[in-house]
């Protein structure tokens, strides 16, 4: 199988008939990856941009293409990880992230559930670790933008996980939840940073080969507690459909797009316990972390 | 045949990239592979002691 250029495909896409080799997949990568940044707003002259990084391909292809993006713009960039404390999964993920942020010359800051919330993942005695990390993640995540005077926090979010986010609020029946979809989620309240998603035009399987493509560096192992939660069981449906109906997940966010001019926002009130974006009394990382405590 | 499957030797009956992936039950769509250091499409041929590794798209990260 070949490109339109004649050199030999690395990948076909099943949607649009059409295959690719290393270079033109690349282009066709950033030039999404710029479309989007471009319509959307996504970026600000002068603005300071935090973007989440794990060692993860998403966040390393995020943070190798925001380096690019600033060959064209003027604004700064400071790359933010969590350490959730999982070990054996993140301390290796983060060795990777730290010498990546040095080679592309990014700064980079750590910050850890042990510091912020007093316990590690590992330590955590509940049976969804994947709700309690991923809500104490973006708490953490957003607090550490605010500190480092971000404007924009930016998250390695692609087009599959856009597709697996829509499907769950809808299989939860999460309208609050499902109108906060998007590359850039409604900005509200004060104390959260606007979060951008400019990756999230692009499937998974386009950045794992970008990364591999361009040599960039990203841990390949699996969190060891991600097998047992829905998102998986979305992931799977996904792609099952799309490998019957190629073009199903770009269909999904598609027509969350067009639902788009009809959402309505809710806007954010703080916390009464730590003060933090909630939209109800209590936000959900106090709620969780109470009842880690009481377990 | 005899070929590689992430530096682990197994036996297969295709030929094909596409062919092993679903005599292993495994969906293309979660996937990335690579052939003897390459990436390449479901088409690849793989020949005898021929090396794939599998790139598992979802990192669950």
């Amino acid at each position: 199988m070949n490109c339109a250029c004649g050199m030999d495909a690395v990948y076909y896409r099943k949607h649009e008939g059409n295959a690719y080799c290393g270079a033109c997949l690349t282009k066709q990568v950033e030039n999404t990856f710029f479309r989007t940044v471009r319509e959307s707003s996504l970026v600000d002259k002068n603005g300071v941009v935090a973007v989440g990084v794990s060692g993860g391909k998403d966040s390393s292809v995020l943070l190798h293409l925001l380096k690019k993006l600033q060959q064209y713009m003027k604004f700064e960039l400071k790359a933010v990880s969590i350490d959730e404390g999982i070990a054996g999964y993140r301390d290796k993920s983060l060795e990777i992230i730290r010498d990546f942020c040095v080679s592309v010359g990014v700064e980079h800051h750590e910050f850890s559930f042990e510091n912020e919330f007093k316990e590690p993942v590992d330590d955590f005695r509940v049976k969804k670790y994947c709700t309690y990390c991923g809500v104490l993640r973006r708490n953490a995540l957003n607090k550490a933008a605010r500190r480092l005077g971000a404007n924009k926090l930016a998250v390695g979010h692609n087009l599959d996980d856009e597709a697996q986010s829509i499907l769950l609020n809808v299989f939860k029946g999460d309208v609050n939840r499902f109108v906060r979809l998007g590359a850039k989620p409604p900005s509200v309240g004060e104390k959260l940073v606007q979060r951008i998603k400019p990756l999230r035009n692009i499937l998974e399987k386009e950045i794992t080969a970008y990364a591999i493509i361009n040599k960039i560096p990203f841990y390949r192992g699996e969190c060891p507690y991600s097998f047992d939660n829905m998102r998986r069981e979305v992931l799977e449906l996904l792609n099952n459909l799309e490998q019957k109906r190629p073009g199903t997940k770009m269909q999904v966010v598609a027509f969350y797009d067009s639902l788009q001019s009809k959402k309505k926002d809710k806007n954010l009130g703080s916390c009464e316990k730590c003060g933090e974006p909630t939209s109800g009394s209590l936000c959900m990382s106090c709620t969780l972390l109470d009842r880690l405590d009481s377990n | 045949m005899k070929i590689f499957i992430d530096q682990k030797e197994a036996e297969i009956k295709s030929s094909t990239v596409g062919g092993i992936l679903a005599e292993l039950g495994i969906n293309p769509e979660s996937v990335i592979i690579e052939l003897n250091g390459s990436l390449v499409t479901e088409d690849g041929v793989v020949k005898e002691n021929d090396s794939l590794s599998l790139i598992r798209v979802f990192s669950g990260g």
